[in-house]
């Protein structure tokens, strides 16, 4: 139980009995502090988390990513306590086990977009070798931008942009996707189509899949819904 | 090695995609490395070529006077000093055989460069041959220096009209039109950006002398008013005055002062050894010539150290503007990383390995650093050959 290394086959992020406090501002009483008694998610999953503004979404998948260190309780990912992790494992397991979507895209304009999913490649110690570009142009192909992979950024529209961000997201066949928003930068017409891609790509590579999300007329893709606003999961 | 390969991926992507801040940058930096890389080589390559010009003449000769005027008018052609000497005070160098002297008269224009008035002898000791025709041997010929007849396409059998001497006076020498009868080889020097003629051609463009209607064969009453008691003619203003020798008029030309007195601006001595020429030196230093003879070496060095305190200066003044720019460009480069942070967050929240972003960050600036560094090395090294005649530049 106490040992980094142990492994929890099932779960792929397990969260358990968590408390986070954020300090109070100057001059404004206490801070805030988030608690969560458990979740877990396993591969192929898909849960959305949904509650009102303030009350710890964000700080839920920044604790599922690591880059927020919890005050009690453990987060981990693939049976690895993070806790028990140094800066520079904690960021190579970024790397290989979860990918980012974020709500208003996040990329980079100065690359097309096969780079930009390729972009984890650059970024670490993985090998951006033929079989990474093939998985990519597979993904982009399954994203439905696979004509798009030479064009700058610049020039797709938003949903574009954002199926690109999966494939960068899902380019490292990572266990753990972290959207925060995912759907919240396009419009109407897009959202569910957007999120569907983002599902379907989800659970082909069997990754789970944790989105914060405020479309409650998209709940019902998810295999799984918590409201942090109602209830406390476990 | 793979960290340094995808650095250098994503810094050249970015620098591209910000096609106009990266040359802005680039160019910001080319300026303050090519300045100092430009002037240290035109320095250096006008040094070389004033001392090789200084060392190829022996000593010159001038009135009394700047001693570095007397040797730029000498070797650069450039304007003669205030004072002349006259013809026969160089015959003064010539006693006891101990030099040779090659007169030089200075002053007048052709083709807007220097009308150098001399005796072919000059073009012998510089080296300088005709690489079409021949050199100038009657009065009303010349040779052309090889950058002049390039710029201005002339050719043997050209003419061409020097440059009036006074715009607004009616009764002074016209300009004289030359027959081109050579163009000389390239040199490097300024002897390509000069027209070469006879002494007695110069003479004749200063108004010392000139060639007019023959007054004693004329039978036109309103051309010979009459004779004076000592049989010389009085001519009216219909008299015409040459303004180009020819076979026809050339016997026609005479000279109104004696020739002891005509102008000299400066003459190059070549003396016999260098026994000789301390001897000429030694009399002029003691006051025994009628004139000053100096060294041209010593006098290049002497104007390259006002040169190398002009450029201790510059340099100076560079390098406090150098480090302003490098200042400005650190600020863009500050602010640039800072209009990148959620970029830069977003590198580090998908896991990019420790020190990666700055490496990024590094290769940018470096890229930048490297191509604004060669460019001005390039450039730097350019400067001598597309500008020909550095020294011509120093000199101003």
């Amino acid at each position: 139980m106490g040992s980094v290394l142990a492994v929890y086959p099932t779960h792929v992020l397990a969260i358990d009995d968590v408390q986070f406090d954020y300090p109070a501002a100057r001059g404004e009483g206490d801070g805030f502090s988030f608690r969560l008694g458990g979740l877990s998610v396993d591969r192929g999953e898909t849960v959305a988390v949904i509650g009102p503004s303030g009350c710890g979404k964000s700080t839920l998948l920044r604790l599922a990513a690591g880059t927020l260190r919890p005050r009690t309780g453990t987060v981990r990912l693939d049976g690895v306590d993070l806790a028990g992790l140094g800066e520079a494992a904690m960021r190579a397991l970024r790397l290989r086990s979860i990918g980012f979507v974020f709500q208003d895209f996040r990329l980079l304009d100065h690359l097309d977009v096969e780079e930009n999913a390729m972009l984890p490649f650059r970024l670490g110690g993985l090998r951006a070798d033929a079989a990474a570009r093939t998985r990519v142009v597979d993904l982009l192909e399954r994203l439905g931008i696979g004509h798009l992979r030479r064009r700058p950024i610049g020039r797709l529209s938003h949903g574009e942009r954002q199926r690109t961000a999966i494939a960068r997201a899902l380019a490292t066949d990572p266990g753990l996707v972290l959207a925060d928003e995912p759907t919240g930068n396009l419009d109407p017409s897009n959202k569910r189509v957007i999120l569907e891609a983002l599902l379907g790509a989800a659970r082909d590579r069997d990754a789970a899949l944790l989105a914060v999300t405020h479309d409650h007329d998209l709940l019902d893709a998810f295999d799984r819904v918590i409201d942090l606003g109602t209830e406390v999961p476990s | 090695m793979n960290a340094i390969r995808h650095s250098m991926f994503l810094a050249r992507r970015h620098l591209l995609h910000h096609r106009q801040r990266s040359a802005l940058l680039i160019a910001a930096l080319f300026i303050v490395g090519f300045l100092p890389i430009g002037v240290e080589n035109l320095v250096q390559a006008g040094e070389r070529a004033l001392r090789a010009r200084g060392e190829a003449t022996p000593l010159v000769a001038g009135a009394p006077g700047a001693p570095i005027d007397l040797v730029l008018s000498a070797l650069y052609f450039r304007s003669p000093p205030d004072r002349e000497l006259r013809t026969d005070e160089i015959e003064t160098l010539i006693e006891g055989e101990l030099a040779r002297v090659l007169p030089l008269v200075l002053g007048d224009r052709v083709l807007d460069v220097p009308l150098v008035g001399s005796d072919p002898g000059y073009l012998d000791f510089r080296g300088l041959e005709c690489v079409t025709g021949r050199s100038h041997a009657a009065a009303g010929e010349c040779v052309v220096g090889a950058a002049v007849a390039a710029r201005e396409g002339v050719e043997v059998g050209d003419r061409i009209t020097t440059e009036p001497r006074e715009f607004f006076d009616l009764a002074g020498a016209y300009p004289l039109r030359m027959e081109v009868v050579g163009v000389l080889g390239e040199s490097d020097g300024p002897d390509d950006d000069a027209v070469f003629t006879g002494l007695a051609t110069a003479w004749i463009v200063r108004g010392l002398a000139h060639g007019h209607d023959d007054l004693e064969a004329a039978d036109d009453a309103e051309l010979v008013m009459g004779r004076t008691e000592d049989d010389a003619i009085i001519a009216s203003a219909k008299v015409r005055e040459f303004v180009e020798i020819t076979d026809d008029n050339r016997a026609s030309f005479h000279f109104h002062a004696p020739p002891g007195e005509l102008p000299v601006t400066a003459a190059i001595v070549i003396p016999n050894d260098a026994k000789a020429g301390t001897i000429l030196l030694g009399r002029a230093d003691v006051g025994r010539l009628p004139l000053q003879l100096v060294d041209a070496a010593t006098i290049v060095d002497r104007l390259l150290v006002e040169v190398f305190r002009v450029r201790r200066i510059l340099m100076g003044v560079l390098a406090v503007v150098g480090f302003a720019t490098l200042l400005l460009v650190g600020v863009v480069v500050a602010l640039s990383i800072r209009m990148r942070s959620l970029e830069i967050e977003t590198m580090h929240l998908i896991g990019c390995g420790p020190g990666r972003v700055p490496l990024i960050l590094a290769t940018e600036v470096l890229l930048v650093l490297v191509i604004a560094a060669a460019l001005a090395f390039i450039a730097g090294g350019l400067v001598v050959p597309m500008l020909s005649g550095a020294e011509r530049l120093i000199l101003g």
